[in-house]
């Protein structure tokens, strides 16, 4: 498996024995900058996993609401609408 | 005074940082301040491995890799330690400013600074014993190679044969799987080999 140079492979043996810099000490302010730019920074996955499923529920919930509507064929104001909006989307969340 | 209040104290508990986490994901600042303190030295380890030394913006690739470790802790399941999750992290952000540079210089004996051009010619001689000062050297002259190749490449040489760490191990950090690494061992190995011949002449081709 290993293929390398015999040369080369002296080279690699001679800077593995290189001392490595020491590492430094957490420079002053490196958790306040990095922990502030973390909160401001556009939401990834886990965030935008739970906007989409917000998403997915309300779409749910207006369907359901105008599958009842149609169904009954009963004239809604736009009030009962919301509150039966409202109503699936707790549901759907406290799933 | 204070050493009378240690004994009291007794020793400091252990670090948990799987503990940390949670607290962190509790918006517990203390406890993310501690953790960045934790992560600060294996993150400044992985970036120097990864990059070419002495680069000016290492401070600033540190902090984004660490802004990026902070913004994705929610993803962390604790089912890999917590410092390999972190390792795959900052590889694969090393890996993305190393693919973002266009160009990777192709390196001859006449570019070499004399020390560089001596140490390879030492190469050739099998009863050489390096100094301290070829080990630096050495460490130039295989990072000006390491260069030529693509960020994966780099990181498996780095980490095989700098680092003596085995596939497994590999495997544990960088989330590759071990065939993806012995393959591109394979074809690291192969161009380092390639690249070193081409640094060894003296003229163009």
């Amino acid at each position: 498996m290993n293929t390398l140079n015999p040369e080369l492979k002296r080279v690699i043996a001679a800077a593995r024995q290189a001392a490595t810099d020491p590492i430094p000490a957490v420079p002053p302010g490196l958790a306040t900058r990095v922990l502030a730019e973390a909160r401001q920074a556009a939401p990834e996955e886990g965030i935008s996993s739970r906007l989409l499923g917000g998403i997915f529920l309300s779409s749910a919930a207006v369907a359901v609401v105008w599958v009842m509507v149609v169904m009954n064929n009963t004239p809604v104001g736009s009030d009962q609408i919301f509150n039966e909006l409202a109503a699936q989307m707790v549901m759907g969340v406290g799933r | 005074m204070g050493e009378s209040n240690a004994e009291h104290e007794g020793p400091a508990p252990a670090f948990d940082p799987v503990e940390c986490v949670a607290r962190v994901r509790n918006d517990d600042q203390k406890a993310a301040v501690q953790l960045l303190e934790f992560l600060h030295p294996t993150v400044t380890m992985i970036v120097r491995a990864n990059l070419p030394r002495r680069r000016s913006d290492e401070p600033d690739i540190i902090q984004q890799v660490l802004v990026r470790i902070f913004q994705r802790l929610h993803q962390y399941k604790g089912e890999v330690p917590l410092l390999h999750w972190v390792s795959r992290v900052t590889h694969n952000h090393c890996i993305n400013v190393l693919r973002a540079q266009a160009s990777r210089p192709e390196w001859r004996i006449a570019d070499l600074s004399a020390d560089e051009s001596r140490l390879v010619e030492q190469a050739r001689d099998t009863g050489h014993t390096p100094s301290p000062r070829d080990a630096l050297v050495a460490r130039d002259l295989l990072d000006r190679l390491l260069g030529q190749l693509r960020p994966e490449e780099r990181l498996v040489i780095e980490l095989l044969e700098l680092q003596d760490r085995s596939v497994k191990e590999v495997a544990e950090l960088t989330g590759w799987s071990q065939m993806a690494i012995r393959t591109r061992a394979f074809r690291a190995r192969q161009r380092l080999n390639k690249l070193y011949q081409t640094l060894k002449r003296k003229e163009p081709l």
